[in-house]
């Protein structure tokens, strides 16, 4: 499981100084003194027939638990200093040995009488990801720069430095002291030696204020992935691991999240919107003292039923410091990026929600809602959401303000805990008839290569129709069309008699070959109603630009400026007959159909309600294909 | 991702040595690196040629944007080192981008290490002036050669008839369990040249991985061990032949993903699936057109049947369509989990049923078949894995088993559906 490396990843701190006299040495060291017990290994009887489940290799994360932390209990004081002597000054330093990373940034001091330089180093299992050893080196150049000001500003890490040193001799004189050197079994007087080094961790501890402090972040950081301490009483530290602020169920990889946080303003939208992941009083209540004031404005403006941009206009922050303000909170994990909340909106469950009914999720539904008789269980709030149709058709059932409210805090909550995710319609402009869609001669040549030689009527034979009489009437369609095409007088007429370019078509080619009518009725139920894709690819690709109208294709080459010629004529053709208006609105929007766009966004990009986009969009069906799908950008799934 | 593809594998290799009188040295070199430099090298010399408490260990080291992996040997031996104190210490580190995972070369650096060690033991390879110069850096270029030439392994003639032969290990990862529900499906083409080479539960079942046939079902169909049959599918997984994808069915539900937006761009996707999805026996490939609408047009709600009716396209095979998608990720399956309510209902129910007297054996045995399918609807079984236990709901929602073909009474049991 996943969560279970995560809260193993560190396994100790260090305190590492390079003084002028000596050699680099380990001053501190704090680890979570646990006792192993070995379990007992269930006795296995032997059997031949035994099944054996194959493995190639045993990866490292299967291996045993703790063997990286045995690993670094076997290194004696000296190795750690020497795998921490400094090899560059101000540089993130990462050495791993065996299944042990050490990380760390290495300060040098200037002008110090005593100390060259020092650093406070991780010791991580290895297999921990860049991006966790990136931020624990950035943890660890914030703390050491916050001692080195201490040093700059009080001699801090001097004084410190004396009373360790002083403990750390003293051991070593009552170590060496011959007295105390009893002819004693070797065995016995190691483990000695190891109880006695434990031991004087222990009295730096409670000697020296920087051992302490080390102390507390390490478990701080076991706690909760989150410090907040004050070097010598004076300065405030506070930092977070980002790969444990950002909840377990999180689907992405961490060091791909590590990387969407760390530029968070270049995936922020205007019209997202923010949920705040904890009750905003604690987390007023949790701020520093010296934080900022817009950060406490914004946190007591924030709707879940607001955009950034709105937040902007209601607070007067500028959109790009609530960018930054929100990018800060995500980091902490204090806050979760949504589209606002409103009745359009579309929420399925989440794929990855957890729906057990013993579930610690569960439990917490419970507790949080007690008093709801709407939705007593988890489960039963998730039911509502279980097929995707929009919020406010749920309305109907929510008559009172108080039922409305209470509904409006389960999704909340819900979404708050990731079990819902909204999904957004998608447009795709698809011409039909586009060459760069078109395979068929590549199937041919696969499949019909060895046979025979392609037939004539193949080249028409597009849509999928089999028989050969069909295909003449088919042609005698598509030539209906051209001659219309060139027309241009009757176009305009036609505008007037036919509402939707399908039914013109029907009717014109009607009146040109009454008996293909019903082959064109089945022909255009199995193309979707598209007949002008077929009609034009049965036209040779030479003849193209001058058999098909194209009267809007000026219009196309303005809306589409780097698209190639052959598309817009097509693109021409598919919406000929289409009302000038409707043309004009559509290529208007046609830059965003093409599956990066959803109707909210178009909505607030183009200033437009949705509704009107629909109904744009609903008269050109035969080329724009929608499809249902959650937002793909990575921000709304931390 | 970190790693980018334009990044050579392994820009040298770097042998190095300890010299009592000049320390540790750099002996030779594939080309030149952060690590040659003299500053750098002042600084990772502890580490290329340390005290004999790291021995043997695996040690990297980053600086900039190279990375090093050694593994530092010394040999100790009276004899043949009186000259420099009784030992004799080197080192053959890799280095290589710092992206890299340096996992996948600690085989293979520990590896040379022991090749390395050998050659010295038994005939003084490292420590004759002459050897070395003839043999080993040509043979060093030549790994770095390989290695950055096929990306992963390479075959060496060090000396005389000593080869060195080493492979980067790639990590995967776990292969996921295989539920019985579950079906497999091919993900490239194979090549049955290698069919043979395969294991004999491999060779017997792998003709029946049709995208259609769920575990359970070729395990009946092959006669073999559902646990055997599982254990070979893991096994594909992991070597990359195979996916996972669940069942098809025409009641089921699908729901598009934003994996979409790249079939819409690539060409070479929309080929594979115009190719793929075409009906068996059908004279001419289907249009892309129509097939992404058809994809498009799974909502969530609509059941395949559906889709299919609406559509009524004429040459494309819905079941290879949806399989395709989904082991594309066009398509995510949406599942569906009947949850029982209230279990205070069922107590009630169970307690009428002994007070009436009329609990016999058979109403026992169903009442008992009700209890587990309670215990198995609390939201972590989807219907599939449900109907490989023997439960099928019908459309009504109540459930029946298939073992005990007898009439179901219409139980007071409620369940909640959940799409998800």
């Amino acid at each position: 499981m996943a969560h279970i490396e995560l809260e193993k990843d560190l396994i100790a701190i260090l305190l590492v100084v390079e003084s002028v006299h000596d050699k680099n040495r380990v001053l501190y060291k704090y680890e979570e003194i646990k006792t192993y017990q070995r379990s007992q290994e269930s006795i296995s009887f032997y059997t031949p027939y035994a099944i054996v489940i194959a493995k190639d290799f045993d990866p490292p994360s299967v291996k045993e638990e703790d063997a990286s932390r045995s690993t670094f209990l076997n290194f004696d004081e000296t190795t750690l200093s020497i795998l921490t002597t400094p090899y560059s000054y101000g540089n993130h330093v990462e050495v791993q040995v065996d299944d042990v990373t050490f990380v760390g940034h290495t300060l040098r001091l200037e002008g110090n009488l005593n100390l060259k330089s020092f650093a406070i180093f991780f010791a991580l299992r290895a297999i921990a990801k860049a991006s966790v050893i990136l931020s624990y080196q950035d943890m660890s150049k914030r703390i050491g720069t916050a001692i080195r000001c201490e040093e700059q500003r009080a001699s801090y890490l001097n004084q410190e430095y004396l009373k360790l040193i002083s403990i750390i001799q003293q051991y070593e004189a009552e170590e060496n002291d011959p007295a105390n050197c009893i002819p004693n079994e070797e065995n016995t007087r190691e483990r000695d030696q190891k109880d006695k080094k434990k031991e004087i961790y222990i009295t730096m501890a409670q000697q020296s204020p920087l051992a302490a402090t080390l102390r507390q972040i390490y478990i701080d950081l076991q706690v909760s992935g989150e410090i907040n301490i004050s070097i010598n009483n004076w300065l405030n530290v506070s930092c977070c691991l980002p790969h444990r602020s950002v909840p377990i169920n999180c689907p992405l990889e961490t060091d791909y999240f590590y990387n969407v946080l760390s530029n968070a303003g270049d995936y922020l939208k205007p019209y997202y919107g923010l949920l705040l992941v904890i009750d905003p009083l604690v987390l007023l209540a949790s701020l520093p003292m010296d934080s900022s004031q817009t950060l406490a404005t914004l946190i007591k403006t924030v709707r879940s039923s607001h955009s950034l941009s709105s937040l902007s206009l209601d607070t007067g922050i500028q959109l790009s410091q609530i960018y930054s303000l929100t990018a800060h909170l995500l980091f902490w994990g204090r806050a979760k990026i949504i589209y606002p909340i409103a009745e359009d909106n579309i929420y399925i469950i989440s794929p990855d929600a957890d729906l057990s009914k013993q579930g610690s999720l569960s439990k917490m539904y419970h507790e949080t809602f007690q008093n709801t008789s709407n939705y007593p269980t988890l489960q039963e709030a998730l039911a509502e959401y279980s097929d995707a149709i929009a919020f406010h058709d749920h309305v109907s059932r929510c008559e009172t303000e108080n039922e409305k409210r209470e509904r409006h805090q389960c999704v909340e909550w819900l979404l708050r805990h990731r079990l819902l995710v909204q999904v957004h319609n998608y447009f795709y402009v698809l011409l039909s008839n586009d060459e760069r869609h078109n395979f068929k001669d590549e199937f041919r040549k696969l499949r019909l290569r060895p046979s025979r030689a392609p037939l004539q009527r193949y080249q028409f034979s597009i849509e999928g129709f089999g028989s050969s009489s069909k295909h003449e009437r088919f042609h005698l369609t598509s030539e209906s069309i051209d001659i219309r095409g060139n027309t241009s007088s009757i176009n305009g007429f036609e505008y007037n008699m036919a509402s939707s370019p399908m039914a013109s078509a029907l009717s014109h080619s009607s009146t040109y070959n009454s008996k293909s009518a019903d082959t064109i009725r089945t022909l255009t139920d199995t193309s979707h109603e598209d007949v002008f894709a077929s009609g034009s690819v049965s036209s040779s690709t030479t003849g193209i630009s001058n058999r098909i109208s194209l009267h809007y294709l000026p219009q196309i080459t303005q809306a589409l400026p780097d698209e190639r010629a052959e598309y817009r004529q097509r693109l021409a053709s598919a919406i000929k007959d289409a009302k000038e208006q409707h043309v004009v609105d559509f290529l208007k929007l046609i830059k965003y159909l093409d599956g990066n766009y959803h109707l909210e966004e178009i909505a607030s990009l183009e200033n437009i309600t949705r509704l009107q986009i629909l109904t744009v969009l609903e008269n050109f069906q035969s080329i724009v294909v929608s499809a249902l799908h959650p937002d793909p950008n990575p921000i709304l799934q931390i | 991702m970190l790693t980018n593809n334009n990044l050579p594998v392994l820009y040298a290799i770097q042998y190095s040595e300890f010299d009592i009188n000049r320390g540790a040295f750099v002996y030779h070199e594939t080309a030149h690196t952060i690590f040659s430099e003299d500053q750098s090298f002042q600084f990772v010399r502890n580490f290329v040629c340390p005290e004999s408490n790291l021995i043997d260990k695996l040690i990297v080291l980053t600086i900039q944007n190279q990375k090093l992996i050694g593994c530092p040997v010394i040999i100790y031996d009276q004899e043949k080192y009186r000259n420099n104190r009784n030992e004799f210490r080197f080192n053959a580190c890799f280095i290589i981008p710092s992206q890299a995972d340096a996992l996948k070369y600690e085989v293979a650096v520990r590896k040379l290490a022991k090749y390395l060690r050998t050659l010295e033991v038994d005939s003084c390879f490292l420590t004759n002036d002459a050897l070395k110069r003839e043999h080993l850096k040509p043979a060093l270029h030549e790994i770095v050669r390989q290695i950055n030439k096929n990306g992963e392994e390479c075959s060496v003639k060090m000396h005389t008839s000593v080869f060195v032969n080493l492979k980067l290990l790639e990590r995967r990862a776990e292969p996921p369990t295989v539920a019985s529900s579950d079906v497999p499906m091919f993900c490239n083409n194979i090549d049955l040249a290698e069919l043979e080479q395969m294991d004999q539960m491999t060779q017997r079942v792998i003709a029946s991985i049709d995208g259609l046939r769920h575990v359970n079902k070729i395990a009946q169909d092959t006669d073999t061990e559902l646990d055997l049959v599982k254990a070979a599918m893991q096994n594909l997984i992991y070597h990359n032949v195979i996916k996972l994808v669940p069942i098809f069915s025409y009641k089921n539900r699908y729901i598009v993903t934003p994996k979409i937006q790249e079939l819409y761009t690539t060409r070479d996707l929309q080929k594979e699936l115009v190719f793929f999805v075409v009906r068996s026996g059908a004279k001419d490939c289907v249009s892309f057109y129509e097939s992404f609408r058809m994809i498009c047009a799974f909502d969530h709600g609509s059941l395949v049947k559906d889709v299919v009716n609406k559509m009524k396209a004429n040459n494309i095979d819905e079941k290879k369509l949806v399989q395709y998608c989904v082991l594309k990720g066009y398509l995510q399956r949406v599942r569906d989990y009947r949850i029982s309510l209230d279990d205070s209902i069922y107590i009630g129910n169970n307690g009428n049923g002994h007070a009436n007297g009329n609990s016999n054996g058979n109403e026992q045995a169903k009442s008992k078949m009700q209890t587990t399918l309670r215990e198995l609807c609390d939201g972590t079984n989807d219907s599939d894995s449900l109907a490989c236990l023997g439960y099928i709901f019908n459309s009504r929602s109540v459930p029946s088993a298939r073992k005990n073909q007898q009439q179901t009474t219409a139980s007071l049991d409620s369940y909640l559906t959940l799409w998800k």
